[in-house]
């Protein structure tokens, strides 16, 4: 990469630390750096909601997903809207209104220690992983794109995300996060920018060519469970998800724990509701789009470096060999996708539609050559060779590749400074969450309950720096282990939507802590009977049936202590 | 610590029909995304 992205990379890296230890002046009692003294405007925390959930992964490998897969993945947001409206109205006032420091506390006060206690735990074990997979994801694409060494990619995300987040606490994350916001779309904006004046299509033909690969297939109205993305398992599963994530997930919680008010935590919310589809939609279009640009401009064959480097170096032959047919298909594709643009001019349907059909023929042809490329590249690194229709194992390479490869100097370093916003914004904010319940929920519940705010404060801190190196130790083994990535994701979605379930039964006002505890353990019970029963079946699924039996158990169960004349909630 | 029985008090305005107006501006906004992302599907998908 060119000095000047280098200097562009460096700058934002050291603005972002320097703009959080200025940040850190307000932060010296447990109040301010733990929730900002629950003074942040409804702006700062919706866009900091926005960036905490647009990760690294979103970024490149979203626009890969795109490239690849075209927009359907878009449905995944569709349950979002309303999940906010939903929260607003609910969780969120009640959260807010009791003023507590983590949403697992709130459970304490309705129900009881112990259930608390289990949901604190739950999350300190899954988001310590994820946040690792989080710094993970980027670093092995880094490290392939840039030939750095893994622990020197972990380290460039990890160590100024958690030097910020440890002295700055909450209000230098949610403040960083603005910035990072604004880099990420500007960054995706110039992209777009970029690939519309350098294509030679205009955006409609490129768009139509697109279509001609289902590309542009947003929905997808199949009832079929083991369908990860339809429009019913996105909007009916997909709600129940973002209800959890939003709800009761202390990284998201804690955001809007530092508003000013219910009405501004509520507004901040919304945000996302707007905003969050037309986002993803963009991040998406901009993969779509670059699909089309490598049909006028030689893509590579294998898109990880590492991985061409590999086979070139293991089968040169069969690897030179592979690379000529790619480059003759490539040809006749490229003729195929002009034939498409001119026949559009042209206006008649025919030529069109006979175009088309040639076009998608040669596109089946090159897809068949990477095909095979990349089962070359599974067999050179040892991984499981992919079935037909399984995604490309390089499909969070595409992005990173374009970028270094195609976009003029500056971009460049725009880009991948954005690439770095979106991993620290997500990182910064599950630190923060990790140190708040560690301190809170577990230190202050069971060690010492008495000790001064000084006290509590200097164990925030150091829990933070505690959780960022755990997650970088993750994130050196994540990338040698691709499988641990798979573990974490499955990990967690076995009790999110129990984990909601809690919350929800809280709500209800005859519910008992024993009720919640149990339905708690009922609900994890259930997602593991059907995980293990029917592991096809979407994980989006989960969630609902997570929540859906935490709630019926626990009000089934409080209804027959009630009724046995027994009081509720005896320990509160 | 509060009795099993007893909610917190929510702060704000959580009346019915605050809750639906928010709700018909956010649902017009996905609707107004959601056609659009048809006439995209529309015109380019097939």
């Amino acid at each position: 990469m060119h000095w000047f992205n280098w200097v562009i990379v460096a700058g934002y890296l050291a603005y972002v630390v320097g703009d959080g230890i200025r940040r850190s002046k307000r932060t010296d009692e447990i109040e301010g750096y733990l929730v900002a003294n629950r003074s942040l405007p409804w702006w700062v925390v919706g866009l900091s909601v926005m960036a905490t959930q647009l990760s690294a992964i979103t970024l490149i490998g979203t626009t890969g997903q795109g490239a690849t897969d075209g927009m359907r993945f878009v449905q995944f947001y569709f349950g979002l809207p309303v999940a906010m409206v939903l929260l607003g109205v609910t969780l969120v006032p009640f959260l807010h209104g009791s003023r507590v420091f983590t949403a697992y506390e709130y459970l304490e006060r309705r129900f009881d220690a112990k259930t608390r206690s289990l949901t604190s735990v739950l999350f300190l074990l899954s988001r310590g992983m994820s946040c690792g997979v989080i710094i993970g994801a980027p670093a092995v694409v880094f490290s392939a794109i840039f030939g750095l060494n893994v622990v020197w990619s972990v380290a460039l995300i990890g160590v100024p995300t958690v030097v910020y987040t440890m002295i700055g606490g909450v209000q230098a994350v949610a403040w960083a996060d603005v910035k990072q916001m604004v880099v990420i779309v500007m960054a995706l904006l110039a992209v777009v920018v970029v690939l519309v004046v350098q294509m030679p299509v205009s955006p409609d033909d490129a768009l139509r060519i697109a279509g001609a690969t289902g590309r542009m297939q947003v929905f997808d109205f199949s009832i079929d469970l083991d369908e990860t993305y339809t429009f019913w398992s996105c909007v009916i599963g997909g709600t129940f998800l973002m209800l959890s994530y939003f709800g009761t997930d202390q990284s998201q919680v804690q955001r809007y724990l530092a508003a000013k008010s219910v009405d501004e935590a509520r507004s901040s919310l919304l945000m996302s509701a707007y905003w969050k589809i037309p986002l993803q939609a963009l991040i998406l279009i901009v993969g779509v789009l670059v699909f089309v640009y490598y049909l006028f401009q030689t893509p590579p064959l294998l898109f990880n470096p590492a991985h061409e480097q590999r086979v070139r170096a293991e089968e040169p032959t069969a690897y030179a060999a592979l690379e000529a047919r790619y480059a003759e298909a490539f040809d006749g594709r490229e003729r195929a996708a002009r034939a498409v643009a001119n026949a559009r001019a042209s206006g008649e349907d025919g030529a069109l539609s006979s175009a088309i059909a040639s076009f998608q023929a040669r596109e089946a042809e090159a897809e068949t050559i990477r095909f095979e490329a990349l089962a070359m590249a599974d067999q050179a690194t040892g991984e499981t060779p992919r079935e037909v229709g399984d995604a490309p194992r390089d499909v969070n390479y595409i992005m990173p590749r374009f970028v270094l490869n195609e976009l003029p100097i500056g971009f460049v370093g725009i880009f991948i400074a954005a690439i770095m916003a979106a991993a620290m914004s997500s990182v910064a904010a599950e630190l923060n969450a990790l140190s708040s319940v560690t301190a809170i929920d577990l230190y202050r519940r069971w060690v010492r309950p008495q000790a001064t705010d000084a006290h509590y404060l200097f164990v925030s801190k150091a829990a933070a720096g505690f959780w960022g190196l755990f997650a970088c130790i993750v994130a050196t083994f994540a990338v040698s282990l691709g499988s641990l990535i798979e573990v974490v994701n499955r990990f967690g979605s076995f009790f999110y939507g129990s984990i909601l379930g809690v919350f929800l039964l809280a709500m209800v006002p005859w519910t008992t802590g024993l009720a919640g505890f149990v339905g708690l353990i009922a609900g994890m019970s259930a997602v593991a009977a059907v995980n293990f029963g029917t592991p096809d079946v979407s994980f989006l699924w989960h969630n609902v049936v997570g929540a859906v039996t935490v709630v019926v158990v626990g009000v089934v169960l409080s209804t027959f202590r009630r009724r046995g004349g027994e009081a509720p909630n005896p320990q509160s | 610590m509060t009795n099993g029985t007893r909610r917190e008090e929510p702060e704000g305005d959580t009346r019915p029909s605050t809750f639906k107006v928010t709700l018909i501006s956010v649902m017009s906004a996905q609707v107004v995304a959601l056609v659009i992302l048809w006439i995209l599907q529309a015109r380019y998908g097939g």
